[in-house]
């Protein structure tokens, strides 16, 4: 920083005026000179780099009170160290200054060393103020950095998202709502084979960069092809070459993958299923994790379908286990977070009735429409827009196979049977 | 985080007298189970009647204290019916024993 020397010195009376001057130019200071408030305005906004006004008291036009009223003031916007000079022992008047803001009251008789020292402590306020505001000024910049760091990994982790929404016999949608830039939800689906589609959702522990970062590593884990095959799917050593890897397997394998020390709280609770297209056959497990809501389309009623079962991640003593369910067409699975059912108004929480219950009156709209129904009922019922938990929510409905539909997107399967075959 | 420490002979209770536990808590929660474990004879008692409230982060800090304690017991007391559920879903019941009163999981020891 730089060494701060320029006083403003303003008095009407010219002789005081010079005295004064010559007195703190000897000490080594830059002296600027106005002779009433109005001037000593006009002077300050020219000079931006005085922060120290030492003013006498009565002069014409604006004087000393009101010179310090107006630089004290919200509206002026520089932090300046005010000085008055008064005679000795004016106490009414040393009140009336301190109730203007004036910082500090020099006896027009003081001794010069007095002076100089005061005018230095002066100086030793204003860079400590100086200093602060530097500091504030970095910490701003730093935050704006961060956030906007923040804001483009959040983009990053939204593209991850799946954008398909309908695969043969499949129809899906879901909302995912971070309660920051970035969250620990995610959630995806994909097509293993002409027969079988996966879906999951999970939510790591707590939120914020680290859960986000391993909530972007998990989603990397479950979609990533290896040569030693995929989490999703088994090499076998005859044809088809591969197996689905059944619902447990793959909860069991991130298990041993994303194992914590006890150093660690992150961990994360999943649901995890794959669905035969052709049949309606579901297989699923649970971990942790809140259970599924299963809509059944004939009766218009609506279950959970839930396991109790370990946290992935935490123990390294766990099993998970496959549950099997037969779907009818069109109907519908549901997965979602607890950000959703704890979403709280008051001392009440929306819960799984609450869940239930919209997602069976949501059950005409179009399967492309119910999660954003159901979130925006969420947002209705807490009165407020803003989660404080990450939210996320998928919606599946089996709308069933029949023989036409024969265009499967299978590029994810061929990929990776290519290389098996070779 | 608002609490109090009981010693008890082999039991050590600790009991959160806050309606929240969540990740506000957590950290701390955890410090203070890392200052207190190796003190902690044979059992740690968690008085949990007073939390309404647990998130994924509370339970984390739970986790991390049934792993610190390295084997020696823990249990709950008077878990309120959300903190209950909690436990349940993720199976920690079969870690931490349930107690209806202090005086119940102290007995266990006697």
């Amino acid at each position: 920083m730089l060494q701060m020397k320029d006083i403003l010195l303003v008095d009407d009376n010219l002789a005081m005026l010079w005295v004064w001057e010559q007195t703190l130019l000897k000490r080594g200071y830059n002296i600027m000179t106005a002779r009433d408030g109005l001037e000593a305005l006009t002077i300050l906004q020219d000079n931006p780099q005085i922060q120290f006004v030492l003013s006498d008291w009565m002069m014409p036009n604006m004087n000393g009170i009101e010179l310090c009223t107006k630089l004290k003031s919200v509206e002026y916007k520089r932090y300046i160290f005010f000085v008055l000079l008064s005679g000795k022992n004016d106490q009414p008047s040393i009140v009336e200054g301190i109730n203007a803001g004036a910082d500090d009251f020099f006896v027009k008789s003081a001794n010069i060393d007095e002076v100089d020292a005061r005018v230095k402590a002066g100086f030793r306020t204003l860079a400590l103020h100086n200093e602060i505001v530097e500091k504030n000024n970095r910490l701003d910049s730093a935050y704006a950095t961060i956030k906007k760091d923040l804001e483009s990994a959040g983009e990053l982790v939204k593209r991850l998202l799946p954008t398909k929404r309908k695969f043969t016999g499949v129809e899906l949608s879901y909302v995912s709502i971070p309660s920051a830039q970035i969250g620990g939800d995610m959630l995806g689906y994909m097509q293993l084979d002409e027969e079988h589609v996966a879906f999951y959702l999970f939510d790591v522990a707590g939120h914020g960069v680290s859960s986000a970062l391993m909530s972007f590593s998990i989603q990397q884990s479950i979609t990533a092809n290896s040569d030693k095959g995929e989490l999703l799917k088994t090499v076998i050593p005859h044809p088809p070459y591969y197996k689905i890897t059944p619902p447990h397997e793959v909860i069991k394998q991130l298990n041993s993958i994303y194992l914590t020390n006890e150093q660690s709280l992150l961990y994360f609770t999943m649901a995890y299923s794959v669905l035969n297209v052709k049949t309606g056959k579901l297989s699923f497990s649970v971990a942790g994790h809140p259970p599924l809501v299963w809509l059944h389309n004939k009766s218009g009623t609506a279950e959970f379908i839930g396991q109790d079962s370990f946290v992935v991640g935490a123990f390294d003593f766990v099993e998970y286990k496959t549950s099997h369910i037969q779907l009818e067409h069109g109907d519908k699975i549901w997965m979602y977070s607890d950000g959703l059912t704890e979403a709280e108004y008051g001392m009440k929480q929306f819960s799984e009735e609450g869940l239930k219950n919209a997602v069976i009156d949501f059950r005409h709209h179009p399967t492309s429409t119910q999660t954003e129904l159901l979130v925006d009922r969420v947002r209705d019922w807490q009165q407020s827009v803003q989660f404080n938990d990450d939210v996320s929510v998928l919606a599946v409905e089996w709308t069933g196979y029949s023989k036409g539909k024969h265009t499967c997107n299978t590029k994810l399967s061929t990929k990776v049977n290519a290389q098996f075959f070779t | 985080m608002q609490h109090k420490i009981i010693n008890q002979g082999q039991c050590t209770v600790l009991h959160i007298t806050e309606d929240r536990f969540d990740a506000r808590l957590a950290p701390e929660f955890r410090n203070k189970l890392a200052e207190l474990s190796p003190n902690i004879d044979m059992h740690l008692v968690l008085d949990l009647s007073q939390v309404r409230f647990m998130d994924s982060s509370g339970l984390g800090a739970v986790m991390a204290a049934y792993k610190m304690l390295r084997g020696k017991k823990m249990s709950v007391v008077n878990p309120q019916r959300a903190v209950k559920e909690l436990l349940k879903l993720t199976r920690m019941d079969q870690l931490i024993s349930c107690y209806e009163n202090v005086d119940d999981a102290i007995a266990v020891n006697a």
